[in-house]
Order: structure tokens, then C-alpha cells, then sequence
């Protein structure tokens, strides 16, 4: 009993905060409720004018552009970020502290920061094109050019998913580069038969949460661009947001976090399945050997 | 001793329930203060009583009640001004109490909006005229008519009540006015030997004083053939509001013969040729001829026309005040903006007091509106050179002619006063928030110069039309 006792805390801070805020958008998400007057109920209303909102299919589409093609650079630059901050060399402690440091800086600081780098007339990024000949960019102004911005902004980010990496790559046993070494295996050989699978367990970690997170980026969006220009940044949940807070469509902002939620699930629930194939567990191995 | 086997499946059922009634109990309505007393009439014989509402619940008399009032203030000095109204009404009023929370104006809304539908209703509001057809039309304000008219105010006698009408009904007490205008650097016109912008100025006499006004690092000017946009140290000019809400955008898009809605509300007309025509030369203003600095251009904090990287600005009385508070040392002065195929367009609108429905205290409420809206206080929030006034006859009274320049009275006490052509508020229609989504997704890419006009503007209106014609509560 008092296990339940010492972690009731944190169950009633789950129920009072998480579940109950999730029960009652349920029942909002079948209310028309504009805060200010009473809450009526509509059914599936909110959900049959989602299906028809043109900006619900603009918010998707830029939301799953930005996840499918976000999520795996992410992934990749945070390994190469991993394997290199794995490397025994001098000072390694601080390159580590350098890399993560931008996991710390406020999200909002760090926008401003990117909209200065990315100014399409006194930015840096524009100033390091023009060095070598090439045309300035609109960036963060430029409809064609907005998403895939956001997308390099968010490399920016790879500290936590390094830091997970590194943790993986150091619980590799030495003994396994150590026989692969004897029977001749190059570097290559050896991240791909041995790194690769031994932390397959951690991508995949990575991956699901990258594209959780994905799914609901907002920030910058709202900071630097507000969904502009021309719906190019508008993602789901800054949509959401408006819809709650700028429209006060509290109802139908519920039913749009309930189909955010699905779509989360369907992909997660895609993913645990995919794992089978291509994720190693080598404690389930070794469970299943014994 | 007694042990009771606490199962898992108990103990989280219990937990539920516990923390469900907790959440219940969170999200009730608050409790209503204790049972309200109005305030007598004797205490003020001059004040004559206002009209009891239909929803104003009767009252014991005899204990005090306490007034909540929602402010968007942030400033520590305005709080303050604030302040001593509430110490000057307590005076008056000894049986009020008034109790303030003052919010940051882009916070405003959204805090507004919740401690509405967390039950805690306050009994008198600000709302910006540009919100009154948004706020009435969910029939959750009270309409002042029969409070005005049995105490014999004549809504004239505020500034822009025309803006807090909907449906022929006023929603909300005009507190202050604001008009836009064309603020402009005298130094950088003479620098640059650019006549200075006259009130008889058409918009083309303007673009053309605008290309010269605007500079690149090299001291060509967007007149030059070998100007270099992509290098702009000055622009002639802030590009005024690029969405269809209040005066900044309507009085550029009028004057140029842009149209938005027919009289009800229920059409969109900038599909008429002269609406795209309006708005295909805003476009070209900072996109084509890049005299407006483009988004993201100026990456220096502050306004850019006070901080001296532009030579004009839209402004209203207020951009005197905070000249001077900044101790700019440049020459200024003002005029209208310039005129076109609509002509001289004057347009400006207004802050106001609303009481909503749910008050507990309508009566006092209506007390607090009315004492705030009075002639004595309105002398001293327009002392302060900040705000101007909602009252007409106290319009005059603004201008100072140590404080201000001479076109002061032109601009922003002759629209008000009878003289000359008088000023408009924005058409601002219930659904406006929703229909300024739709308007930047549609025009973003006109005001960069990327798409025209006419290849947008049929799909917009369509979609526009159909905010327009939602139903609404009343």
C-alpha cells in the first residue's frame, strides 16, 4: 500500500492534469463551445467539418512534410553527432556540453535567433551564399523555401537524441569490435554488422519519439513565421492553436487534438509492428537462447 | 490491529474518483461573492440610477460589493493611472470596491475569454471597436441603449459610436479615439529634397516621393536604374497592417477605391475591379517598388519610423507621445494619408467600456462604465497626452500647441468636431478574426510580389462570402 501512497503524488497530478483534461476534450470535441457561450452539443459536427476544412489538409500536409523529411536528417546528423562525441580525444567533455547546449536554449530565444540567420537581407545564411556567387534567398519568406528552413533549423536541435545515441554506442561491448577486428573487418564492416544492430533498439526510440515531436511542432512557427507565408508553415497544431485560442473554437480545436492524437497512435502502432523486422533486442536473445 | 487489503484495482479506483471530483471542483464556476449590494443613489444625487437590466438579480441592500474589471494593461505607469480612477470611483462610491486585473494587450483575449468560461465574469471589460460585432453577435454583451436613454445620454456624444453599434445596438462606451495618419521625418525629406507630403497628395505624387525617400547602402535611391533592393539602409515608409482589421489598412485600401463588404455584412467585394486594383497597388507599393520594407527586413528592436530606418509611418496622436517620451531629436509632423480613386479617406476608431451579460452587478457596472466615460475623468486621461478622448466636446481639449504640430487639429480633433470631412470607423465584421486567416493565406504571396491580385481574389471572396454569411447567435 504505501507504494501507492509515495507515488500517488504523481497519479493524482496524472488524473488532474493529463487524464481529466483528456476526458473532458472528448466530450468537448462533440460541443460547439466559443468559451464565452454555453457549450452545445453538435455530435460528430466537428469532426465532419474537419474532414472538410482546406485548412486542415494545407496543416497536414505541411506537418508530414516536415516530420518524414525532419526526422530522418534529425536521426542521422544525432548518430554522426553521437559516434564523433564517442571518440577518445581530448577535451571530449566539453565538445559534448557544446553539442547539447542548443537542447537547453529556450525555444523562443533560439527562433529569434534563426529568423536574424535566416533574414532574407541582413542574414548570415544569405552573407555565406553570396561569398560564393550564389543568388540570396527569401528562407523563412519564401513559400517554397519555408519548410525545408524549418527543417535545417531543426538539425540545430539533435542534442537529446545524441545524447541518447552516445548511450547506445557505449554499451556496445568492446569484445564484439574486438572479434570482428581479428577476422579482418573494416570500419564500415563494423558499423554496419555490429553498431547498426546493437543500437537498432535506440533508433527506434529515437525515431518514435522524433516523429511525436515532429507532429507537434509549433514554436518556431509561431514565433518567426505565424504559419505564413501562404500557409507554408501552417503546421497541425499551430492551426489547432488558432482555432482555440485566436477563433475561440474550443470544440472543434478539441476534435483536431483527437485526430492528432489518432494519427500519432496509427503511427506509433506502425511502428511497434515494423520493429519486428528490423530492430535487434539482444536481451530477448539471450532470454529466448537460455 | 485491524488491516484492511488495499488492492491495486482499489486503490487507482479511488485515487480516480478522488482526483475526478477534485477536477470537478476545479472546474466549477466560482463561488459568487457575498449577496451584492448596489450602491445607493443618494450617494451621488447628481448620478441619475441606471436602468435595471432584465437580468440584474434584486439586490439586499446594505453591505458592499466588489466590482472585477479586466484591463489590458501592462506598463507599471499606466497601471497606475488606472489605479487612482479605482481610488477617485472608491471616493465616490464607498459601497464599490473595484478589483483590477490588468493583462499585456497580446494576452488580452485569450486570459479574457478564459476567466469568462472559467465562470469568473467581470462586470465591465475593454473591448477594441474592431471586436464589438464579434462580441454581440455570441449575445454575450449587454446593450447600453436603455441604460443611455434613461439617463438621457445621447450616444453622440462619443466619438465612433457607430463602431460599438451592432445591429443598431451599442455594446460598449467609446473611452478613448485614435485616427490614422501619415507620420513623416522632415529630416530625411529634406535630406533627400523631397516636397513634404500635403493632405492634397494623390497616391502616385506619393509612390513617386517614396522611390526617392528610399536608399541603399550605396545612396541610390529606388528612383536610380542601378538601386540595389536587396541592400536598403531607408524606406519612405512602414508598410501599414496587410489584413483587413481596423483603420490602417482601411483608410490606405478605401482611398485607393478599395471596397471590402456590402452594408450587411453579407458579401465580400474585393472581387470589383477597383477592390483589386486598390490592392494590386498596395502590393506593388513594397513589393514591386520595395519603398515598404518587405518582412523581416528590419531586424533592429522598435518601431522602425522612431528608430529612424524609415521616413513615414501610419500613426495616430499617440506617435507624438512617444516621440517626445523618447526624446527623438528628428523633425516630425503628420498629415492624412494621401488620396486616391476614393478619395480623401479619414478613418480611425476607438477602445471602449462593455459590460457583459453575466455581470452580477449590472447596475454598478453600468455606474463604474459611466463614471469612467465622465466628462471629469475623460479631462484627465487625455492630460496625459497618451490617449485621446471618447467624448466629442472634449476633443478640442487635446491639442496643445506647445506639444503638438499645427496639423494636430487638422488630423485628429477637426474629424471629430464637425469640421471638414468627418472620420469612419473599420468595417469589422463578427467573423473578422477567422476571415484575416483566410485573407493572409490567400494574399501572403501578393504582398511578396509573387502572385497577382486577380488570380486570388475570387477564391478568397468565395471563401470570405461563406464567414460572412455563418450564423450567428443574435
Amino acid at each position: 500500500m504505501w507504494g501507492y501512497v509515495f507515488i500517488s503524488p504523481w497519479l493524482v497530478g496524472f488524473v488532474l492534469f493529463t487524464a481529466g483534461p483528456m476526458l473532458a476534450s472528448i466530450v468537448l470535441s462533440l460541443m460547439e463551445w466559443e468559451l464565452i457561450v454555453p457549450p452545445t452539443f453538435v455530435g460528430l459536427g466537428n469532426f465532419r467539418q474537419l474532414m472538410a476544412d482546406r485548412y486542415v489538409s494545407i496543416s497536414l500536409y505541411n506537418t508530414a512534410y516536415y516530420t518524414f523529411l525532419s526526422v530522418p536528417l534529425h536521426l542521422i546528423t544525432a548518430l554522426i553527432a553521437a559516434i564523433l562525441m564517442n571518440q577518445r580525444v581530448r577535451f571530449i567533455s566539453y565538445y559534448r556540453t557544446l553539442y547539447y547546449l542548443p537542447s537547453v536554449t529556450p525555444a523562443v530565444a533560439s527562433a529569434l535567433l534563426w529568423s536574424f540567420v535566416f533574414n532574407p537581407d541582413y542574414g548570415l545564411a544569405n552573407a555565406v551564399l553570396q561569398m560564393f556567387g550564389l543568388p540570396a534567398q527569401g528562407w523563412f519568406f519564401d513559400p517554397a523555401l519555408a519548410k525545408p528552413t524549418f527543417i535545417l533549423v531543426s538539425l540545430w536541435n539533435l542534442g537529446s537524441a545524441m545524447v541518447i545515441f552516445l548511450a547506445g554506442l557505449q554499451g556496445i561491448p568492446d569484445t564484439l569490435y574486438e572479434a570482428a577486428s581479428i577476422d579482418g573487418a573494416n570500419w564500415w564492416a563494423k558499423f554496419w554488422s555490429i553498431t547498426l544492430p546493437m543500437l537498432s533498439p535506440v533508433i527506434f526510440f529515437n525515431l518514435v519519439m522524433g516523429i511525436i515531436a515532429s507532429f507537434q511542432v509549433f514554436t518556431g512557427a509561431y514565433i518567426i513565421t505565424n504559419g505564413g507565408p501562404a500557409d507554408a508553415t501552417l503546421f497541425y497544431v499551430l492551426y489547432l492553436y488558432r482555432n482555440a485560442f485566436q477563433f475561440f473554437r474550443m470544440g472543434y480545436a478539441s476534435a483536431l487534438a483527437w485526430v492528432l492524437f489518432l494519427i500519432i497512435l496509427v503511427f506509433t502502432l506502425l511502428q511497434l509492428r515494423l520493429a519486428r523486422r528490423w530492430v535487434y533486442y539482444e536481451g530477448e536473445l539471450r532470454e529466448a537462447g537460455r | 490491529m485491524l488491516r484492511t487489503a488495499l488492492s491495486r484495482r482499489r486503490f487507482l479506483a479511488g485515487l480516480t474518483v478522488s482526483a475526478g471530483m477534485l477536477l470537478l471542483a476545479a472546474c466549477a464556476p466560482s463561488a459568487p461573492s457575498p449577496t451584492p449590494t448596489p450602491a445607493p443613489a443618494a450617494e451621488k444625487p447628481s448620478e441619475k440610477p441606471a436602468q435595471k437590466p432584465a437580468e440584474a438579480k434584486p439586490q439586499p441592500a446594505g453591505s458592499k460589493i466588489e466590482l472585477f474589471w479586466f484591463l489590458p494593461l501592462s506598463a507599471a505607469p499606466e497601471i497606475k493611472i488606472w489605479e487612482d480612477f479605482v481610488k477617485r470611483f472608491q471616493e465616490a462610491y464607498p459601497n464599490i470596491t473595484v478589483k483590477g486585473s490588468y493583462e499585456p494587450w497580446n494576452d488580452y483575449w485569450v486570459k479574457l475569454q478564459t476567466v469568462m468560461a472559467g465562470g469568473a465574469v467581470p462586470d465591465v471589460i475593454w473591448l477594441h471597436y474592431t471586436r464589438i460585432h464579434e462580441w454581440a453577435s455570441k449575445d454575450v454583451m449587454r446593450p447600453l441603449d436603455p441604460l443611455l436613454q434613461t439617463d438621457k445620454i445621447d450616444p453622440n456624444e462619443f466619438v465612433f459610436i457607430e463602431g460599438f453599434k451592432y445591429k443598431g445596438k451599442i455594446y460598449g462606451l467609446p473611452k478613448d479615439n485614435g485616427i490614422t495618419a501619415l507620420w513623416y521625418n522632415i529630416d530625411m525629406y529634406q535630406k533627400a529634397g523631397v516636397p513634404l507630403p500635403t493632405k492634397e497628395m494623390t497616391w502616385e505624387e506619393f509612390l513617386e516621393r517614396a522611390k526617392r525617400l528610399t536608399i541603399d547602402d550605396k545612396g541610390k535611391t529606388a528612383a536610380d536604374p542601378d538601386f540595389n533592393a536587396q541592400k536598403i539602409v531607408q524606406w519612405a515608409v512602414t508598410m501599414v497592417t496587410t489584413s483587413p482589421r481596423g483603420e490602417g489598412f482601411w483608410t490606405w485600401y478605401k482611398s485607393l477605391g478599395g471596397k471590402l463588404y456590402d452594408d450587411e455584412f453579407k458579401h465580400c467585394l474585393i472581387d470589383q475591379p477597383e477592390s483589386i486594383e486598390a490592392l494590386q497597388f498596395m502590393a506593388d507599393f513594397r513589393a514591386k517598388y520595395r519603398v515598404a520594407p518587405m518582412p523581416g527586413a528590419i531586424t533592429e528592436p522598435g518601431d522602425p519610423f522612431r528608430i529612424g530606418k524609415t521616413a513615414g509611418t501610419r500613426g495616430h496622436h499617440a506617435t507624438a507621445f512617444f516621440l517626445r517620451e523618447e526624446k527623438r531629436t528628428f523633425k516630425w509632423d503628420e498629415t492624412f494619408y494621401p488620396r486616391g480613386k476614393g478619395g480623401l479617406v479619414i478613418s480611425g476608431g476607438a477602445t471602449g467600456f462593455a459590460i457583459p451579460k453575466a455581470t452580477r452587478y449590472p447596475d454598478q457596472a453600468w455606474i463604474l462604465t459611466k463614471f469612467m466615460t465622465s466628462e471629469e475623468q475623460q479631462k484627465i486621461i487625455i492630460a496625459q497626452k497618451r490617449w485621446a478622448s471618447g467624448l466629442r466636446k472634449l476633443v478640442p481639449l487635446q491639442y496643445d500647441p506647445e506639444y503638438h504640430t499645427p496639423n494636430y487639429k487638422m488630423i485628429h480633433v477637426d474629424p471629430l468636431t464637425g469640421v471638414g470631412p468627418q472620420a469612419e470607423p473599420a468595417p469589422s465584421p463578427a467573423a473578422l478574426a477567422e476571415i484575416e486567416q483566410v485573407w493572409n493565406s490567400a494574399m501572403d504571396p501578393v504582398w511578396l510580389g509573387k502572385v497577382q491580385v486577380k488570380d486570388v481574389v475570387r477564391d478568397l471572396k468565395a471563401q470570405i462570402d461563406q464567414l460572412l454569411q455563418r450564423p450567428t447567435r443574435i
